[in-house]
């Protein structure tokens, strides 16, 4: 099983976070290097961080809905593998490494388009 | 101090969309011009010539309220005509507080019973429900209002934040809670051999994952509600600019020293 499939459900709003968050970079990246002011105004360069902050959410809300079931097989039974059980953990942390890559790349992109845009607005003074 | 633009206050009260209120300052000033040019080719001077212009052309007073009632949002006009205008966004936020607030408790199945982490579990319903409010305080003024000024827009997204925050850390506070009653129950148990201990402990780890799992859900719920008023809070944004470049760029109603007049 793949990394992707291992993430379960959780995968799909990611994807969806994912391809917005760089459609979004996109669309800045050109209104910054075009001076266009529609395409890079401060909204949707704030809209680029709260994109990561919310796959970081997701992410980690896909982790503990894995804590969450795993814990609560684990809590019926008398005894559990440890080599199942912390293979089990492992699984359920994809989603949150997704999640803080996402958060990881939304906030090198915020920080570089903030700084080219400032960049900007003084040359255009 | 510089002057303030003759159109400044028409763009301060009337409380239309962005879009509309553009074109209204657009067609105001180009009705200003033509009647300004008119005038100076009738003889008269650049300066008494826009003032007088300025004076016929802008409105105020009832004219700027008949605008805002002919250009106002449809659903605005639906509930100014039915009585529900002053009452829309209390109702809305009622209305979708108690929902989410409702669907929070029943969705998590919380113990009724006051103890510490049913008091956590209410808290973070009364957060979502405090989100849903303060986005529907936001969509009924962007969307029924239509006119969502930079300084509310600034205190609702601090609002929004705030409150997203307050949800993470509730969630985190629970999960740190049901730790610590793990650590000093199931966790000596287990130090001592007791076999029931391994169930126990897996049971906190349950509840604790459940608090941190609503904490974040309020945040998701509060980010992703936020994201969905982004595109139209962009657009508003945009025309904002573009009304404020015309307050720069218009220099016929730019009130600067006239020196036509003077030469005169």
């Amino acid at each position: 099983m793949s990394f992707y499939e291992e993430m379960g459900f959780i995968a799909y709003p990611l994807t969806v976070i994912g391809v917005l968050l760089v459609a979004q970079t996109m669309r800045c990246i050109v209104g910054v290097a075009r001076s266009d002011a529609a395409e890079a105004g401060p909204l949707r360069i704030h809209s680029i961080l709260i994109l990561g902050v919310l796959g970081t959410c997701v992410g980690l809300l896909g982790t503990l809905v894995g804590v969450y079931l795993a814990a609560s097989v684990m809590a019926s039974v008398d005894q559990v593998d440890p080599q199942l059980a912390w293979g089990g953990l492992k699984v359920t942390l994809g989603s949150s490494i997704v999640g803080f890559l996402l958060l990881g790349f939304s906030s090198i992109v915020w920080l570089g388009l903030q700084y080219a845009s400032h960049q900007r607005e003084q040359v255009d003074g | 101090m510089p002057p303030e633009h003759p159109l400044s206050r028409v763009e301060r009260d009337l409380r239309v969309t962005p879009r509309r209120r553009l074109e209204l300052l657009e067609e105001v000033r180009a009705d200003a011009e033509a009647l300004e040019a008119e005038l100076v080719r009738r003889g008269r001077g650049r300066g008494p010539a826009r003032d007088a212009a300025i004076r016929q052309v802008v409105p105020e007073g009832e004219a700027l309220a008949s605008l805002e009632a002919q250009h106002a949002p449809v659903l605005r006009r639906w509930a100014e005509a039915s009585g529900w205008g002053d009452r829309l966004e209390r109702v809305a936020i009622s209305a979708v507080a108690v929902t989410v607030g409702a669907f929070a408790i029943w969705a998590f199945h919380w113990p009724a019973e006051l103890e510490t982490r049913a008091l956590l579990a209410w808290s973070q319903a009364l957060v979502v429900a405090l989100l849903a409010a303060n986005w529907t305080q936001c969509a009924v003024r962007l969307w029924v209002m239509g006119d969502l000024r930079e300084a509310e827009r600034r205190a609702l997204w601090r609002r929004q934040i705030g409150l997203v925050v307050a949800g993470v850390a509730l969630g985190a506070l629970g999960a740190a809670w049901e730790v610590h009653a793990a650590l000093g129950d199931a966790w000596s148990r287990a130090v001592a051999g007791d076999p029931t201990a391994a169930p126990l402990v897996w049971g906190y780890v349950k509840r604790a994952t459940a608090s941190g799992m609503l904490g974040l859900v309020a945040a998701t719920f509060g980010l992703f509600g936020w994201l969905a008023l982004t595109p139209r809070l962009i657009t508003d944004e945009v025309i904002e600019r573009r009304i404020a470049r015309l307050f720069t760029r218009a220099p016929t109603l730019s009130v600067v020293p006239d020196t036509t007049t003077k030469e005169e």
